[in-house]
């Protein structure tokens, strides 16, 4: 395997490269504040409304009744007219 | 040779500068890349060129018939030069390429090359991925992975191809299979040399930045850099592909500046892409390797280094051809769909389950 320099051929280039490296990372710090489509990056996580199921006094079983009463008084009342 | 053993494949691509085509062998059995071969390249005439230009973004009619001439015209005469040729994978020439309408073209009839060459034909690689929902490139995402292999890496790492637009694979070669969950990654990270060849050509009537000077000389403007950092491609997770006229505020955002900063700062952009790139990866790379253009301007490089956390080289630094590498990718790739093994995966084109795309001519 050759060896391998991670160097710069310009030394003028280190400052302006230093400098990318800033805006790079401001990039991806940003990313990972504002966004969760980042890989890797962490997000709050996301919580769903607690739901709580009331039971009703009545019940299922009165509402039909109440339901069949209003019917038959609906009923009498068009008959008798 | 069995029928799955190693045997000599020739491949050959005709890339979209339509410069011309390479074709290259190689000595493989699909899954490891034994030797590298013989290599050619076949340019294009200034007619043929025009003819293959009217056919762009068109997948049939009269331009269409006559670039596929053009194109079986070329390739018969390259290939037919080669000796030895067990089987020969046909890339052929991309007209028109919209995946998300399930729609691509490469024309060439492999079936007429194969009658020519009197050899078995490989082609139509990418139709299948496309049909079942993949962006059907890149594909040469499996041979980086054999190449890795054979270079005996036992860590992540990932090639970085340079053309107009840069892409990246990023693989495990410790994983057993391309294919596999969680051995590639490929996608496009932002531009590559592009906008740099077209301010050059427009401005300074040059091809490109020969020798990276002026992207040596000048000067980064930060604050053009920053807003063109801020695309939300940077951080939309992969996979991704990039429409080349994406980034068309970024070449206007350089119109002030002076030919050497403005170079400078297209440059930087593209390595900072990279970097913001190399973020999505599932791990760093331990080493990345650079193919096309971009490669050989040396300033583009020395940015990469600058601004990459991992070794960057050439990929002529570890022996590999980098002006045939996409030649001999096809060559590869043929062998795996003669053996009916996968050509792309989820994590290279997108494609829901791993798959073979590829039609095989016998030459009869």
């Amino acid at each position: 395997m050759p060896v391998l320099s991670d160097g710069f051929a310009a030394g003028s280039r280190i400052n302006g490269c230093a400098a990318m490296k800033k805006i790079i990372l401001a990039v991806v710090v940003s990313a990972m504040t504002t966004s969760s489509a980042w890989a890797g990056g962490l997000s709050e996580p996301v919580l769903e409304p607690e739901v709580i199921v009331q039971e009703s006094k009545a019940g299922k079983k009165g509402g039909y009744v109440i339901e069949l009463a209003l019917l038959a008084v609906l009923a009498m009342i068009i008959e008798n007219n | 040779m069995t029928a799955d053993g190693a045997i000599w494949v020739l491949g050959a691509m005709s890339g979209t500068s339509l410069d011309g085509v390479d074709a290259a062998m190689v000595l493989t059995d699909g899954v490891q890349v034994l030797d590298f071969g013989a290599s050619g390249y076949r340019a294009y005439s200034d007619a043929e060129r025009e003819v293959l230009q009217a056919a762009l973004g068109l997948e049939k009619g009269p331009e269409v018939d006559a670039a596929a001439d053009v194109i079986l015209t070329a390739h018969t005469e390259l290939l037919s030069g080669f000796e030895g040729v067990d089987l020969v994978g046909f890339h052929g020439q991309t007209t028109l390429h919209v995946p998300d309408e399930g729609r691509t073209c490469q024309i060439g009839n492999g079936a007429e090359l194969a009658r020519r060459l009197k050899c078995p034909v490989v082609w139509d690689f990418r139709s299948a991925d496309v049909s079942l929902g993949g962006q059907g490139a890149p594909l040469a995402p499996f041979y980086h992975f054999a190449l890795a292999k054979r270079l005996g890496l036992d860590a992540p790492m990932a090639f970085l191809n340079i053309g107009g637009v840069a892409n990246i694979t990023w693989l495990d070669p410790r994983m057993a299979d391309a294919a596999g969950h969680g051995a590639c990654l490929a996608f496009d990270t932002g531009p590559g040399n592009a906008l740099i060849d077209d301010l050059c050509r427009t401005r300074l009537g040059q091809p490109m930045d020969r020798d990276g000077g002026l992207t040596r000389t000048g000067d980064v403007d930060d604050a053009t850099l920053g807003a063109f950092l801020s695309d939300l491609f940077f951080t939309a997770p992969p996979p991704k592909s990039l429409d080349r006229d994406h980034f068309a505020a970024w070449r206007s955002a350089v119109v002030p500046l002076s030919d050497a900063d403005a170079v400078a700062t297209l440059a930087a952009g593209t390595a900072s892409a990279v970097a913001l790139g190399i973020e999505h990866c599932p791990t760093p790379p331990c080493q990345i390797l650079v193919t096309g253009g971009g490669r050989k301007n040396p300033g583009l490089m020395e940015m990469l280094a600058g601004v990459l956390d991992c070794p960057v080289a050439a990929v002529e630094d570890f022996e590999l051809d980098g002006d045939m590498l996409e030649a001999q990718a096809f060559a590869y790739l043929a062998r795996r769909v003669q053996r009916g093994l996968a050509t792309s995966a989820s994590g290279t084109t997108g494609v829901a389950a791993p798959i073979g795309g590829g039609t095989i001519s016998d030459g009869r």
